[in-house]
C-alpha cells in the first residue's frame, strides 16, 4: 500500500514536472520553430518571369520586416508550377504533406487556383492567391480558406470600360486571348463600356502564344476603330503591340488595353514605340504615396530594374500574411483567428487603398487609368485617372 | 478588303519564309544523316538570343546574321560528330537525344539569358513601313520574304551544280550506293547537320525581329517545322519550300477569319494531307 | 554437360530478374507505409506507369511511334469526370473511358496506319492536337482552361493506389503473356519485316489497328485514374508535351520488355519532381538524364539494371 502510493506521487511528480517542462518547452519552440509559407510559382515554362517578379516582391517585403512575424521566423518554400495545374496540385500536397507548411501563397494560373482548390478547402489550410485572376475562385468557388490579394478579372477591366468611352473613343476593337481570362477580362470591358454607350465594332479572339498577329493588325486596320481594347500577356503583348506600329496603325488608332499588356516587362522588350498608350491597373509607377516610393526604390536599389504589378502582387500577398501573423502573435493553432486576421489585415500598399471584403475574400481596391511614359529615364506607366473604389460582386 | 487580303497574304508569306528555313534544315539532316532533330526549335531559340547578344554588342544585325549561324552550325557539327555519330540507323535513340538537348539548351538559354521576353528591333535600314499609296506595309517581313525565296534558289543551285549538292543528293536517296561510289556518308552527314543547325540559327536571327523571344518558344518552332516538313515531304527542299508557304498560308489565313481556330487548321491540314498523301505533297516513298 | 549448365545459370538469372522487378513492385508499394505525398507521388507514378506500359507495348513491340497518347489519356479523363457529372455510378465511369479512347483509336487509326514511320509520329501528334483543340475550345461540356474540377469525390487513397498498382501489374502480366501468343509473334514479326509479312498474306494493318485500340483503351484507363487521383482534369493533360512525358518515360526505361516503361514513369515521375524542388532548371537535369541514358543505356535503363544486378543477358528477353 506504501509502495503504491509512493508510486502514484512519483508518478503524479514526474507528471507535473512533464507537463511544465512541456509546456516551457512549447513556449521555446514557439519562438524559435519558424512559420513556414509554401509558395506555388511558374519558375520554368512562358510563365517564369511572373513568378520570378512576384517571388521578388515577396522577397522584398520579407526583407524589410527581416523575415520576422508575430515574434516568429518566415520561411519561404518555393515550389515550381510549371505552368501546368496538375503539377500545382502536386505541388501543394507536397508543400502541405511532407513539408507541413502553415499557409500557402502564390499561384500564377487560375486553372491552379481551381484545381487545388477543394484540397486547400478540406485541408483547411489558408491560401493567399497572388496572381490568379479567374473571377470565379472569388464568386461560385470560393472558401473561407482562400483569399485573393491581387485582382479579379472583372476588377480589372470593368472601370476601364466607362473610361474608355467617355475618354478615348465610342468605336473599339475588342481583342483578347482565346482563354479564361481573355474572356472574362473582355466580358468586364464590355459590359462597362455598353453601359456608357461604347460600341464594340468587333470582338476577337486569338490563341496563346501566338508568333504572328499581323492578321490580327489587319483586321483591326480593315474595321477602322478610334481605339483597340486588347487583352494579352507576356510574349503575345509584345508581338501585337510590336506589329501594331510596325504597321504603322499607333498612328489612326489608339491603344486602350488591359494593364497586363504595358506590364513594365512587355514595355522593356518593345521600348518607346508604345508611348501613350492607355490601359487600366491596380497599380501605376506613379502613384504618389510613400509606401509606393519606397517599394520603388527598394525594388530599384536591389535588383536594378523597374518594378511592375507583379513584384506589387507578391509584396502585398506577403504583408497581408505578415501583417495576419502579428495580429495573432504568431500562434497559428487557431485557424479561425488567423482567417479572420487575414480578412482584417491593415496594409499600407503600394497600390494606395487596399482592403479585403470579407464576404468574397477578395481584396476591394483603386483602379487606375494609365499611360505609357517615359519617366525618370525609365519607361513605365503614368497615372492619368482614379476610376475608384472598386469591389468584386462576388456573383 | 482587297488590302486587307493582300497585307495578310504578305504576312503568311513572310512567316512562311521563317518557317521554310527551320523546315529547310530539318529536312536537310533528316534525308542525309536520317536523324530527326527534335531539338531544331533549340538551335533557333540559340541563334535568336545569340543574335540578340551579338548584334547589341556588336551594334551590327548584318554582323550578328553572318556570325550567328557559324557559332550555331559549329555546335551542330560538334553534336553530330560527339552525340549522334555513335548512333548511326538508331531512329529512336536519335530522336531521344535530341530531345533531351532541346531540354538543356533551352534551360541553358533560360538561365543565361533570363525569362524576361526579350525582343530585337530590326536594323534601321529595314525599320518602319513602305509607302506604296495608300498601301502601308512594314519593310522588315519584306526582307524576310525575299531572303527566303534567294535562299530557296541558292539551295536548289548548290544541289544540283556543286560536288557537295551532288554528294548530298546522292546520300539523301540512297547512303548504300553513295558510299560504293566513293561518297564518303559520314563526312556528308557531318557538314550537312552542321548546315541544317546553322539555318536554325540563321531562322533565329531572322525571326528574332518578327516575333519575340522568350522560353517556350523552342517547342512551337521544332513543332511548326516538323508539320512543315511532314506536310511537304521528308528530304526534299521544294517540299520544305512549298510546305512552309502552305502552312503559312493556312495558319495566316485562319487567323483572319477563324482565330480561334487556327493551330487547329494547320493540325487538321496536316492529318489531311497525310491521309491523302501518306509520304506528304512531294514526298517519295521511303523503306 | 554444357546445356544443363546454361539452363541452370539462366533459371539462376531469371530468379534474379524476378527479384529485380519485385523489388520494382516493393517500391510503388512502399509508400502505401509512409501515406501523404509519397503516396500520392506513388499513385501519380503507377499510373502514368499503366499509360507507359500501353506506349511501350506499342513502340517497343508494335513498332508504332505515338506521340498522341495525351489524346487518349485525356479523352479517358474526361469521360469519367463528365460521366461522374452526369451522375453515372463510378463503375459505369471507369467502364466508358476506355471505350471512349478505343473509340477514338478507331476512327484515327484508320487514318494513321496508312502510313509509316515518322510519319505515324505526326499523324498521332496532329490528332493528339486536334483533341487538345477541342477539349479546349469546348468551354461548356470540359470547362476549357479552367479545367474540370471533380469535387465531393472521396477516394481513399490507400485503396486507389493499391487499385493503380493492381492494374498496372495484371497489365504488364497480361501483355507479356499476350507477347507469347501468336498474335503476339505476329506482331514482333511485323514489327521487324511489314513487307515480308504482309506477302504471306496475313493482314498487317489490323494487327496494327487493333494493337492500337487496345494499348488506347488503356491510356484511356489511366487517364481515368488520373482524374480520379487529382479530382481535376485539364485541358494540359492533352497537350502534346505530355505525349513527349510518356515516350521519354518508356524511352528511359526501356522501349521493350514493358517493365522498363513501369521503371521509366516511376523514375522520371520521382526525379522530376525531386529536382524541381530545388532547381527550376529541372528541364536541364531531364536532358542530361536522356542523353546520358542514350550514351550510356542504349537499351534504356531497365535492360542495363537488368543485366549488371539482375545477371541477365539484354532487356530484349521475352
Amino acid at each position: 500500500m506504501a509502495t503504491i502510493r509512493r508510486r502514484q506521487l512519483i508518478k503524479a511528480g514526474l507528471g507535473l514536472a512533464g507537463l511544465a517542462a512541456s509546456s516551457r518547452f512549447s513556449f521555446s519552440l514557439a519562438q524559435q520553430e519558424p512559420i513556414r509559407i509554401g509558395v506555388v510559382l511558374s519558375y520554368s515554362g512562358p510563365y517564369a518571369r511572373l513568378g520570378q517578379e512576384i517571388t521578388r516582391g515577396m522577397e522584398l517585403y520579407l526583407e524589410k520586416v527581416g523575415y520576422q512575424a508575430g515574434g516568429r521566423r518566415i520561411q519561404l518554400l518555393k515550389e515550381d508550377e510549371e505552368a501546368d495545374p496538375a503539377v500545382a496540385v502536386r505541388k501543394v500536397r507536397k508543400l502541405v504533406e511532407q513539408d507541413r507548411v502553415n499557409l500557402l501563397s502564390g499561384i500564377i494560373l487560375s486553372s491552379s487556383a481551381y484545381g487545388i482548390r477543394d484540397y486547400v478547402h478540406e485541408r483547411q489550410i489558408p491560401l493567399v492567391i497572388a496572381n490568379a485572376a479567374a473571377n470565379g475562385i472569388t464568386r461560385e468557388r470560393r472558401s473561407p480558406y482562400i483569399f485573393r490579394t491581387s485582382i479579379s478579372a472583372w476588377q480589372q477591366h470593368y472601370p476601364m470600360g466607362p473610361w474608355v468611352a467617355r475618354n478615348v473613343g465610342k468605336k473599339v476593337f475588342l481583342l483578347a486571348l482565346d482563354y479564361a481570362f481573355g474572356k472574362e477580362a473582355t466580358a468586364a470591358f464590355k459590359e462597362g463600356f455598353l453601359q456608357a454607350g461604347g460600341e464594340p465594332v468587333a470582338e476577337l479572339y486569338t490563341p496563346l502564344g501566338s508568333t504572328d498577329y499581323s492578321a490580327v493588325i489587319s483586321r483591326i486596320a480593315a474595321a477602322r476603330p478610334e481605339a483597340v481594347h486588347a487583352v494579352l500577356s507576356g510574349s503575345d503583348a509584345v508581338i501585337f503591340l510590336r506589329q501594331f506600329i510596325q504597321f504603322g496603325l499607333n498612328r489612326s488608332i489608339q491603344l486602350a488595353v488591359s494593364g497586363e499588356v504595358t506590364d513594365e516587362n512587355v514595355l522593356e522588350a518593345i521600348g518607346d514605340a508604345a508611348l501613350g498608350a492607355k490601359s487600366a491597373d491596380h497599380w501605376v509607377y506613379t502613384l504618389n504615396n510613400s509606401a509606393n516610393r519606397e517599394f520603388i526604390q527598394a525594388y530599384r536599389q536591389k535588383f536594378n530594374a523597374v518594378p511592375n504589378h507583379f513584384a506589387v502582387r507578391g509584396y502585398d500577398a506577403m504583408q497581408f500574411i505578415v501583417d495576419a501573423i502579428n495580429t495573432v502573435q504568431g500562434d497559428l493553432s487557431n485557424r479561425q483567428r488567423l482567417l479572420g486576421a487575414i480578412e482584417s489585415a491593415k496594409i499600407i500598399s503600394p497600390r494606395g487603398f487596399v482592403q479585403m471584403d470579407p464576404e468574397t475574400n477578395n481584396v476591394t481596391q483603386h483602379v487606375y487609368a494609365r499611360e505609357v511614359a517615359r519617366i525618370d529615364g525609365v519607361l513605365t506607366n503614368r497615372l492619368l485617372a482614379d476610376l475608384g473604389t472598386i469591389r468584386d460582386p462576388g456573383k | 478588303m482587297l488590302l486587307l487580303l493582300l497585307t495578310q497574304l504578305l504576312n503568311s508569306l513572310a512567316f512562311a519564309m521563317l518557317l521554310f528555313l527551320l523546315a529547310l534544315g530539318l529536312s536537310l539532316i533528316f534525308g542525309v544523316a536520317r536523324v530527326v532533330n527534335l531539338a531544331h526549335g533549340a538551335f533557333y531559340l540559340l541563334g535568336a538570343y545569340l543574335g540578340l547578344a551579338l548584334g547589341a554588342s556588336l551594334g551590327s544585325f548584318w554582323l550578328a546574321l553572318v556570325l550567328v549561324p557559324l557559332l550555331v552550325g559549329l555546335l551542330g557539327v560538334l553534336v553530330e560528330r560527339f552525340l549522334l555519330r555513335g548512333l548511326h540507323g538508331r531512329e529512336l535513340e536519335q530522336v531521344l537525344i535530341t530531345i533531351g538537348l532541346g531540354f538543356i539548351l533551352a534551360d541553358l538559354l533560360r538561365a543565361f539569358f533570363g525569362a524576361a521576353i526579350r525582343s530585337v528591333p530590326p536594323p534601321a535600314e529595314l525599320a518602319g513601313p513602305l509607302f506604296l499609296g495608300s498601301f502601308i506595309y512594314p519593310k522588315y517581313p519584306l526582307f524576310v520574304l525575299a531572303m527566303g525565296v534567294l535562299l530557296f534558289l541558292l539551295v536548289r543551285l548548290l544541289l544540283a551544280r556543286t560536288p557537295f549538292g551532288v554528294q548530298v543528293r546522292a546520300v539523301t536517296a540512297d547512303p548504300g550506293m553513295a558510299s560504293t561510289l566513293g561518297i564518303q556518308p559520314a563526312r556528308v552527314s557531318l557538314l550537312t547537320f552542321g548546315i541544317g543547325t546553322a539555318l536554325a540559327g540563321l531562322g533565329g536571327v531572322v525571326g528574332a525581329p518578327m516575333i519575340a523571344l522568350a522560353p517556350g518558344l523552342d517547342a512551337q518552332m521544332t513543332l511548326f517545322a516538323l508539320i512543315v516538313v511532314v506536310i511537304g515531304g521528308l528530304g526534299r527542299i521544294e517540299g520544305a519550300f512549298w510546305g512552309a508557304i502552305l502552312v503559312g498560308l493556312v495558319d495566316g489565313f485562319g487567323r483572319l477569319f477563324l482565330p480561334q481556330l487556327a493551330m487547329f487548321l494547320i493540325f487538321a491540314l496536316m492529318a489531311l494531307v497525310l491521309a491523302l498523301k501518306p509520304e506528304g505533297l512531294l514526298g517519295r516513298r521511303m523503306a | 554437360m554444357m546445356a544443363e549448365l546454361s539452363r541452370e545459370a539462366r533459371a539462376g538469372s531469371n530468379g534474379r530478374q524476378g527479384l529485380l522487378r519485385w523489388g520494382l513492385v516493393g517500391l510503388l508499394l512502399l509508400p502505401l507505409a509512409l501515406g501523404g505525398y509519397p503516396l500520392y507521388l506513388a499513385t501519380e507514378a503507377a499510373l502514368l506507369g499503366l499509360a507507359a506500359v500501353a506506349l511501350s507495348l506499342l513502340l517497343g513491340h508494335g513498332g508504332v511511334p505515338s506521340l498522341g497518347q495525351a489524346a487518349f489519356l485525356g479523352l479517358g479523363a474526361y469521360t469519367v469526370g463528365l460521366a461522374l457529372k452526369a451522375g453515372l455510378p463510378l463503375g459505369l465511369a471507369l467502364l466508358l473511358a476506355p471505350l471512349a479512347a478505343a473509340l477514338l483509336a478507331l476512327l484515327t487509326g484508320l487514318l494513321v496506319f496508312r502510313t509509316h514511320g515518322i510519319f505515324i509520329l505526326m499523324l498521332t501528334l496532329a490528332f493528339g492536337q486536334m483533341v487538345y483543340s477541342a477539349a479546349h475550345k469546348w468551354t461548356g461540356l470540359t470547362g476549357g482552361d479552367d479545367g474540370l474540377s471533380l469535387s465531393g469525390l472521396s477516394i481513399h487513397p490507400v485503396l486507389l493506389h493499391l487499385v493503380a498498382v493492381g492494374v498496372l501489374l495484371a497489365a504488364v502480366g497480361g501483355l507479356r503473356a499476350l507477347l507469347q501468343t501468336p498474335y503476339g509473334k505476329t506482331l514482333e514479326a511485323i514489327r521487324q519485316n511489314e513487307e515480308k509479312i504482309r506477302s504471306l498474306g496475313v493482314p498487317t494493318f489490323y494487327y496494327k489497328l487493333s494493337l492500337y485500340l487496345l494499348t488506347a483503351a488503356l491510356t484511356g484507363l489511366a487517364g481515368s485514374g488520373l482524374a480520379l487521383h487529382r479530382s481535376f482534369i485539364s485541358p494540359h493533360d492533352l497537350f502534346w508535351l505530355t505525349s513527349a512525358t510518356l515516350m521519354v518515360m518508356v524511352l528511359l526505361g526501356g522501349s521493350r520488355g514493358l517493365w522498363g516503361a513501369v521503371f521509366g514513369a516511376m523514375l522520371y515521375t520521382f526525379v522530376q519532381a525531386w529536382v524541381s524542388s530545388f532547381t527550376d532548371l529541372w528541364g536541364l537535369f531531364v536532358g542530361s538524364l536522356l542523353v546520358l541514358t542514350v550514351l550510356f543505356a542504349r537499351e534504356g535503363l531497365w535492360p542495363l539494371l537488368e543485366r549488371r544486378l539482375g545477371g541477365g543477358r539484354a532487356g530484349a528477353e521475352g
